[in-house]
């Protein structure tokens, strides 16, 4: 596999980790811009564990998603009863929030010769766990695939639980939810959080790819993108927004010709499925016809 | 049965029940009438733990449920229909059916089981629709299904907030058909509505709410000998 491929699936593996973050607020009923937020904070934290405290790389990743998952109760117990567009406003303002904060936050130690950790707009570098332990690159980016299959089934084995129904009740009306008895505030709050969590897995999963972070990390476009992914997919199936990662990076990116009109592809792709399937590609209703057609075949 | 003691709700600084007080009996039909804005909605989601109370005290079977959260409230046999039906729109009515039934879904399973199948033979209309989404489902549908799920928890009290709203009125005879037979079979039922004459007509006691407050309560025979009241809310012109 070249390297560029290799590069191609790991953009495409950390990204659905964000994309299944701003997918699962969806679920919910809630659209966040600012999920970039929890994959800045993630990656910062896994960072700081690995390369300034010595923390093995798996322990670091778990360090960053539970750092951005804690970031993420913090913001639910201010905004987990908020809905439409103040929760979206909310959302917004937290991932800037999380960008300048970032921009004056220095934490540097010694590690060997160095100077290492947060150093505010120049970034944070040397974030070198995954090299210097000597996994290559293809093996790290088939981890973070398992990872992601991983979290796919998890999320889907979720969904389909009494927890999920609560979920799926949630989104679709919570006073409806709260009169048959879903404590809405609860479950809101819990997925807000675990949703944080996993932006932050795919902080921490960049982060020791790229060996660098920067406050640029949390751009909004990254928060965008992420909530544009699981429209495109769908929000039938956490299929919904790898396929959407899939889609925009795997086949947009690769084409270099199409470089310039990237954006505007992208943009009309959007706009064209918010018209013909406002729910994305695998909607609801194809979701459910195709799995009754797969049960009818087996039976 | 029900008891609602000088209860105070308020959206921030505005009060919307400045100190209510009703009683609903066991075995009965309660309705709450009053203008948009009373206060009525706010006592129905007050008494099912959405809203909290700020002072005041509600009972139920003699126990206190002023503050219990709407999950314990389902579970001691109180249930609502809210206003507007609120049926889950992407979900299937069969899973409607079983959202009613959350609070004891997971330990009850064989029960809820055997109470679908009763309530797809009371409402057989559900029953063709088991596997449509409650979305796309016609008003009147939708509020059969609203009640059909608030009884899948099993309720003791049943509230309705306007279960007439916006149907035809054919349907809303069959909707207070519905409330009729479901008082003959030993539900308590407190029912908030605008249409004050169906609802008179199946009450056995009649509250009127103003600006969050009670303004007049007795039976539907004394509401309508009232003149200002039937005036008022009957459209009863006055002689």
């Amino acid at each position: 596999m070249s390297d560029y491929v290799v590069s191609l699936l790991v953009r495409i593996g950390v990204e659905a980790f964000v994309a299944l973050s701003a997918y699962l607020l969806l679920v919910i009923g809630r659209i966040s811009f600012g999920q970039q937020a929890f994959f800045v904070i993630g990656g910062y934290a896994a960072g700081i564990s690995t390369a300034l405290y010595g923390a093995p790389l798996p322990i670091g990743i778990i360090v960053g998603a539970l750092a951005a998952g804690l970031a993420a109760a913090l913001f639910a117990g201010a905004m987990a009863r908020a809905g439409g567009i103040y929760f979206a406003a909310g959302s917004l303002a937290r991932g800037e929030l999380a960008r300048v904060a970032l921009l004056s936050f220095h934490h540097q130690v010694p590690v060997g010769a160095d100077l290492t950790g947060p150093a505010g707009a120049d970034g944070f570098r040397g974030i070198r766990a995954l090299f210097t332990s000597g996994m290559s690159v293809t093996a790290y980016m088939v981890a973070i695939w398992g990872l992601l299959a991983l979290t796919f089934l998890a999320i889907a084995l979720l969904l389909r639980s009494r927890w999920g129904e609560a979920i799926r009740m949630v989104g679709e009306d919570e006073t409806a939810a709260a009169a048959v008895g879903v404590r809405v505030g609860r479950v809101a709050g819990l997925t807000m959080v675990g949703a944080g969590a996993l932006a932050g897995m795919g902080g921490g999963l960049f982060a020791h790819y790229a060996t660098y972070l920067e406050p640029g990390h949390a751009d909004v476009m990254l928060g965008v993108h992420s909530l544009a992914y699981a429209f495109i997919g769908g929000l039938g199936t956490p299929l919904g927004p790898i396929i959407g990662v899939a889609f925009d990076i795997g086949l947009l990116e690769s084409f270099r010709f199409l470089a310039g009109y990237r954006m505007i592809i992208f943009g009309g792709l959007v706009m064209a499925l918010l018209v013909l399937r406002p729910r994305g590609l695998l909607d609801e209703v194809t979701v459910h016809r195709v799995t009754r057609r797969l049960a009818g075949r087996r039976a | 049965m029900l008891e609602v003691r000088d209860v105070v709700t308020s959206y921030g600084m505005i009060q919307a029940l400045k100190g209510v007080s009703l009683a609903a009996r066991e075995g009965e039909v309660t309705c709450i009438l009053g203008p948009n804005g009373a206060g009525k909605t706010t006592l129905l989601y007050t008494i099912a733990g959405i809203l909290r109370p700020r002072s005041g005290s509600i009972t139920f079977e003699g126990r206190e449920l002023a503050g219990t959260p709407a999950p314990d409230v389902v579970g001691r046999g109180i249930s609502l229909v809210p206003e507007n039906r609120l049926v889950f729109p992407q979900m299937s009515v069969h899973e409607n059916l079983l959202a009613g039934a959350y609070v004891r879904l997971g330990r009850d399973r064989a029960r809820v089981e055997s109470d679908l199948e009763a309530m797809f033979a009371r409402f057989p209309l559900l029953k063709q629709r088991a596997g449509q989404a409650a979305g796309t489902l016609s008003g009147g549908e939708q509020q059969m299904l609203a009640v059909a799920r608030a009884l899948m928890a099993r309720p003791r009290l049943l509230m309705m907030d306007e279960p007439s709203l916006g149907l035809a009125p054919m349907i809303v005879e069959q909707i207070f058909q519905i409330v009729e037979t479901l008082n003959r079979e030993g539900i308590t039922i407190l029912l908030v509505e605008q249409n004050a004459r169906m609802a008179l007509s199946v009450a056995h006691r009649a509250y009127l709410l103003e600006q969050g407050r009670i303004a007049f309560h007795g039976t539907p025979s004394e509401v309508s000998a009232n003149e200002a009241i039937s005036r008022a809310y009957l459209g009863i012109k006055g002689g």
